[in-house]
């Protein structure tokens, strides 16, 4: 099992996102818990591009305090919504062996979504964890039915295991006994 | 370019489909206008495996009349949301050099939307032309809320280009010059 810290960046972490306090407080309490149970952590951060305000050097790009990576903790970054779209990150999987992953982060319906499905289709089993991805209001639904409709449509029974808080935790702690 | 008609199949080509007749007549058009410009057909089908009522044999399985594959053209299954989970699929576009990709068929917020993900993390350029995918209503969205979520809120501009028929149509003439 591997945690994939998924574009936890200060830019998109504001109040206008979906449970935005709760989603830091989930994703920290996993992070602690993997830490501990020696599960690794990998970070991935979203650049836009050159002047785009969220790229390397800008503030907003930076991954939040609260879950920022500890040194020695691998950090890649993506320019496209998959995380599988940086061939280093997925060469680094790959030689890694691990076939199970826990995904976390931001955005449900952008990177979240796109890595899921990504993961899937390279055979790799996925846990997410509720309440520890989110995402903003769009013309069609607010960022909490978009949650919802993802975590409970989309994902389950099929690209990944929509899983509670607890039983993330647990599967931390216990990454064989799925 | 080369056009990618995805699980059009007659379990589920059906007219609780949102906005159905617009969809038949869209995907119909731009089927003949490939088969006019030399640009190859690749149908995908989705088996849900023997006794789902939705397999290799069943009538469900089988592709809608309207736009039955013609003798000759590709045809592969999948037993999973992406096309890209089939292999043989996988390899036979890359193998072909190809860079585009016109991705219409069904449901817009399963197998498309996974598809058009894959394909866009695999380096293709997407066109989806409008009202040329669909879905049913689900607990959170009608329908028509899914197709414009998916068409104008995830996939424009970003994962794929969504023109409308027209200039698909335009571009399909244009590759062939």
């Amino acid at each position: 099992m591997k945690l994939i810290v998924i574009d936890m960046q200060k830019e998109l972490l504001v109040e206008e996102l979906y449970n935005v306090d709760k989603v830091i407080a989930n994703v920290a309490r996993l992070i602690a818990a993997a830490r501990e149970y020696g599960i690794e952590v990998i970070y991935v951060q979203h650049d836009a591009g050159e002047g785009s305000g969220f790229s390397v050097g800008d503030e907003g790009f930076e991954i939040a305090d609260a879950v920022a990576p500890k040194p020695g903790e691998k950090v890649f970054v993506k320019t496209i919504n998959s995380v599988f779209g940086n061939k280093d990150f997925a060469a680094y999987l790959e030689a890694s062996k691990e076939e199970d992953l826990m995904i976390v982060g931001l955005q449900t319906n952008f990177c979240i979504d796109a890595t899921v499905k990504s993961a899937f289709e390279r055979g790799y089993y996925a846990a997410v964890p509720e309440g520890a991805h989110s995402t903003f209001d769009n013309p069609y639904m607010t960022g909490e039915t978009t949650c919802a409709y993802y975590f409970h449509e989309v994902w389950p029974g099929l690209f990944a295991d929509c899983v509670s808080m607890d039983d993330a935790l647990e599967m931390l702690k216990n990454p064989d006994q799925e | 370019m080369k056009l990618i008609v995805m699980d059009m199949q007659k379990g589920i080509t059906v007219d609780a489909l949102y906005n159905y007749d617009h969809f038949i007549e869209n995907t119909v058009n731009i089927l003949k206008a490939a088969r006019e410009n030399q640009i190859e057909v690749i149908y995908v089908q989705h088996d849900n495996g023997p006794g789902s009522g939705f397999s290799q044999g069943d009538e469900a399985f089988e592709i809608a009349d309207q736009v039955a594959p013609h003798p000759g053209e590709k045809r592969f299954v999948k037993h999973h949301g992406s096309c890209f989970g089939n292999k043989d699929f996988t390899k036979y576009l890359e193998d072909a050099g190809e860079d585009t990709l016109i991705i219409m068929g069904l449901l817009t917020n399963f197998c498309v939307n996974t598809t058009v993900q894959s394909a866009f993390e695999r380096g293709y350029k997407v066109i989806i032309p409008e009202g040329t995918n669909s879905t049913f209503d689900n607990q959170y969205m009608t329908g028509e809320t899914a197709y414009k979520f998916f068409n104008e809120a995830t996939w424009a501009d970003y994962f794929a280009k969504c023109l409308s028929v027209e200039e698909t149509m335009k571009l399909m003439k244009k590759q062939n010059l």
